[in-house]
């Protein structure tokens, strides 16, 4: 394979250990190629500019800029430019806005050498990576859409019902034998959990999505 | 008008004399007029007698008849009598004298014959008689005497007749000057009564006017808001206006005049400023013995009511020509409002004096509350130091502070002071002082529980009630006050006391202001409990993130290069020695991160390390971090106490800190000299330095490594410039060498 059409790899990382890690990685792939290392969002941004490299390896958590708000400044301006995340978090938040940014693989910091050359090799085709715990989160996120009914407890459930019914607080605790302040306590922890300002909210949307039964 | 009325009497005077002169002149007229009408009736009767006397003669010669002759004798004295009287009256005119002179003779000679002739009738009878008759007849006597008398008459009358004219002028003259005389007199006498008049009228006004400012004046008394009396020298009380009466006590003056003079002592009680009885030297009184006193504060109590009254009074002596004193005038001035108003002042400040005293108390206690809650002291200690401040503001050394138990009836007991906790503990949440004030979250004061049977629930389980008796036994008076902790009922702060009592609002104030210090310091309690979880979770997920920045990230760099080791070693056996020699250098340092952690972790076992042990540690984990070499240099023995060798180590920590993250140095330098009198440590690099004005905040935790520094009492001095390294130097001055050597070790800490 000639030297350019190699492909060029930027590794953005804080951690002076990654990125000697990432170097000696790269060195052993004829396709790939080190086009740089830098420590911060900041730093990438400006390598993009100077370098011109295919693909970012991209830490998320750094001081200064972070990697999401690089990533986002990357590609807007280097369309050419495909970034790989490469960190050890997954939390679905995160995976959603780094993609929002133009991210077009996720892979986390246990990859192999060769799960990392190849998600490299994809984001240059245009193919997106992801780690499969980032795939999981990703399916779940998409599949499950978030049920504040599921974090309801049974007595909350108990209660919803009772409030669906249509009973006051006192009609409840005398039902339900407890005190007047439980539950009050409870209504406040359901409207909580449903994020809703008022008692009337709480039932609608109750009824609307079918919560209790 | 006195000239008038003189004038006047002289006139009438004059008058008089005047008419009195021609009075008696008229009648001096009117007598001489009289005289002349005596004369002619003399005259008269001298004719008549004599015709008379001539009848008689006839009838009783014609009939001899002796009744003729009757009074015969008489008549003829008559005659002689009033022919004399006619001499008399006509004295003053001669010819008239010489008429009667020639009449007396004929009359005697007529009345002879008349005499003769009787005389012969009777004694020669009738013939005889009538010869000498008829003989007188021719010589005729009768004819004389009638020529005289006629004369005598004819003059009489002409006198008469003058006298008649001379008394008419002289009437007319007197008629005149009276006219005259009355007219003036009626003019004088007009004129002074006039005078008379307007000087009576002048005098009328005078006294009208004199009434008329008496009455106002006494108007203008009554109206006077200061008393008035006026006692004459024997005490006796003359006057007095309506304040006076109502000053003294009275309904009204006449009540007050009409009192006996001792009503007034009984009545009242007279006092001087200083409360002492002043009754003998009332002002009035001093007044009346003549003395003159300044204005004297009096106050007056009523006997029966106790009402009171000041007056300012003051008592003036009226003296007569002779020196004595005639009256005592007394104006009362009051000055009640005055008096009282100061007293009520006086009182306020004496009350806000206490207050302030009290308030004073109450923020002294709350200053010992606030320290103690500041100190970090166990709840416990606080609650107690609160019942004590409560209870020595509130008059009792029992009190408990209760919480609610989420378990059973019972409270728990959280803080008891001044009573045994056997006899605090286990009182049910439903004994209704302390439920009461739970439930209604209002302080609740019984003054005497001992008047409240209803308090021990009689539901309660006899042991309950046992409890509560106990207590009910040792305390009568309780001040119950809820405990609400981020607006939730949490229990109840409660103070006893032996004896019934009654709570003031301000008690009870305090009280509640005691319960919320209470409340602080449970809040507080809860938050050092949370802080301290907080804590906990702060330290777990700084050694998650050093995980992350140390051990993870070189585990999975230094997986990468094990994977790629086999290929590389085939392709540039040289770059894979060298990648090797990496590895080894990344898990040695993963190697010094864990056992750095795992110090962390127990704090004590780090105690038990050499500092030069440690700096190895830090100094393996740094540079296999920055990918520096690093040198470490340790030169004797250094003998240092455990707080400082763990100070020095985070103050190393925080420097090769700052240089890995910071500085892109390529060489790292850490040294620790320990000599006799201090021991110096020092971390440079050659990196790229900074500006110390210009770091912003506490950006490189250059402060918090000052502070710690401070702490042991060591020094830290940072040399550096931008591009020329940075140079963190610590020196600690061994305690030993500080006592024996203090000027080496204060130019060593200047160094």
């Amino acid at each position: 394979m000639s030297e350019y059409n190699r492909v060029r790899v930027l590794v953005v990382d804080d951690h002076a250990v990654v990125r000697s890690g990432l170097s000696a990685f790269l060195q052993v792939y004829d396709d790939l190629e080190l086009a740089g290392e830098v420590a911060s969002g900041q730093e990438a941004i400006r390598a993009c500019e100077t370098l011109q490299p295919d693909v970012v390896l991209m830490d998320l958590v750094m001081p200064g800029m972070d990697g999401t708000s690089a990533t986002r400044a990357i590609r807007q301006r280097h369309a050419g430019t495909q970034v790989i995340v490469l960190t050890s978090f997954w939390d679905e938040e995160l995976v959603r806005s780094v993609l929002q940014a133009g991210a077009i693989g996720y892979i986390l910091k246990n990859a192999t050498a060769e799960e990392l050359a190849a998600a490299v090799r994809a984001a240059h085709g245009g193919r997106p990576t992801f780690a499969p715990e980032v795939a999981k989160t990703l399916i779940q996120a998409t599949a499950h859409p978030p049920d504040p009914a599921r974090a309801l407890t049974n007595r909350e459930r108990e209660v919803l019902a009772l409030m669906i019914a249509g009973l006051s607080n006192t009609e409840i605790a005398e039902r339900l034998m407890v005190s007047r302040s439980t539950i009050k306590f409870f209504v406040s922890s359901i409207l909580a959990k449903l994020e809703v300002a008022s008692r009337v909210e709480a039932v609608a949307l109750a009824v609307q999505r079918n919560l209790v039964n | 008008m006195q000239l008038g009325f003189v004038l006047a009497l002289l006139l009438l005077v004059l008058m008089g004399l005047l008419t009195y002169q021609a009075t008696r002149k008229l009648r001096e007229v009117d007598e001489r007029g009289s005289q002349a009408a005596a004369a002619l009736a003399k005259i008269e009767a001298v004719s008549s007698l004599l015709n008379d006397a001539e009848d008689v003669q006839r009838g009783y010669v014609i009939t001899g008849d002796e009744r003729y002759l009757g009074s015969y004798d008489a008549e003829m004295q008559t005659i002689n009598q009033d022919v004399r009287d006619l001499e008399k009256l006509t004295v003053e005119y001669p010819s008239q004298q010489e008429k009667i002179a020639a009449l007396k003779p004929l009359i005697a000679t007529r009345l002879g014959e008349i005499v003769a002739t009787i005389d012969v009738r009777r004694e020669q009878g009738f013939d005889p008689a009538l010869k000498m008759i008829l003989e007188q007849e021719d010589k005729p006597v009768m004819d004389g005497i009638e020529a005289l008398l006629s004369g005598l008459r004819g003059e009489q009358e002409q006198q008469l007749y003058q006298r008649a004219a001379e008394a008419d002028a002289r009437e007319y003259d007197i008629i005149v000057r009276i006219a005259i005389g009355c007219m003036v007199a009626i003019m004088l006498v007009t004129g002074a009564g006039i005078l008379i008049d307007r000087d009576i009228r002048a005098r009328q006004q005078a006294e009208a006017n004199l009434r008329k400012s008496r009455d106002q004046l006494a108007i203008i008394l009554q109206g006077v808001a200061d008393g008035i009396s006026v006692r004459d020298a024997s005490g006796a009380l003359i006057y007095a206006n309506d304040a006076a009466a109502l000053a003294l006590g009275y309904d009204s003056v006449a009540a007050l005049l009409e009192a006996p003079g001792t009503d007034m002592l009984q009545k009242l009680d007279f006092l001087d400023e200083q409360g002492q009885p002043i009754a003998a030297d009332l002002p009035e009184r001093l007044a009346l013995r003549g003395q003159q006193h300044p204005e004297t504060i009096v106050h007056f109590r009523v006997r029966d009511t106790g009402a009171e009254r000041w007056m300012v009074v003051k008592a003036t002596p009226a003296f007569d020509e002779r020196g004595l004193v005639q009256f005592a005038i007394s104006i009362l001035h009051d000055i009640t409002e005055r008096v009282q108003a100061y007293h009520t002042l006086e009182r306020r400040v004496e009350e806000r004096t206490h207050e302030i005293a009290r308030r004073r108390q109450v923020a002294e206690g709350m200053r010992d509350i606030l320290a103690i809650l500041n100190s970090n002291r166990p709840l416990d200690e606080i609650l107690h130091t609160i019942l004590v401040q409560a209870g020595r503001l509130l008059g009792t050394d029992a009190g408990v502070v209760y919480r609610l138990s989420g378990r059973d009836p019972m409270l728990d007991l959280e803080s008891a002071s001044g009573l045994e906790p056997d006899m605090a503990d286990g009182i049910p949440a439903s004994w209704r002082p302390l439920s009461q004030a739970i439930e209604s979250r209002q302080p609740v004061a019984m003054s005497d529980i001992a008047e409240h049977d209803d308090l021990a629930d009689g539901a309660l389980a006899p042991a309950l009630q046992a409890r509560i008796a106990a207590l009910r036994q040792h305390f009568r008076a309780v001040l119950a006050v809820p405990l609400v902790v981020k607006e939730e009922a949490y229990g109840v702060m409660a103070l006893f006391y032996p004896q019934p009592r009654e709570f003031s609002r301000d008690e009870v104030a305090v009280a509640v202001a005691f319960s919320d210090q209470a409340a602080l310091a449970i809040e507080n309690a809860r938050l050092r409990i949370q802080a301290e979880r907080v804590a906990v979770a702060a330290e777990r997920s700084r050694l998650a993130r050093d995980l992350h920045d140390a051990v993870t990230q070189t585990l999975f760099s230094t997986t990468l290069i094990a994977d790629v080791l086999p290929r590389l070693w085939e392709r540039n056996a040289a770059e894979a020695r060298r990648q090797l020699d990496e590895l080894r250098q990344m898990t040695r340092g993963a190697l010094a991160e864990m056992r750095a952690l795992l110090l962390e972790l127990r704090p004590a076992t780090m105690a038990e390390i050499d500092l030069g042990e440690l700096l190895r540690l830090l100094s393996e984990m740094m540079g296999s971090r920055a990918r520096i070499p690093v040198t470490l240099t340790v030169e004797g023995q250094c003998p240092i106490p455990p707080d400082v060798r763990l100070t020095l180590y985070r103050i190393a920590q925080e420097a090769m800190n700052n240089v890995a993250r910071h500085a892109g140095a390529s060489q790292l330098a850490v040294s620790l000299h320990c000599q006799a009198s201090q021991i110096e440590m020092r971390i440079s690099d050659d990196g790229r330095g900074f500006d110390p004005a210009r770091v912003a905040g506490d950006h490189l935790g250059l402060e918090i490594m000052r502070e710690r520094a401070g702490d042991i009492g060591a020094t830290l001095c940072i040399q550096t410039r931008p591009g020329e390294g940075t140079q963190v130097l610590v020196v600690w001055p061994l305690p030993q060498a500080v006592a024996a050597l203090p000027a080496v070790a204060a130019g060593a800490r200047l160094g």
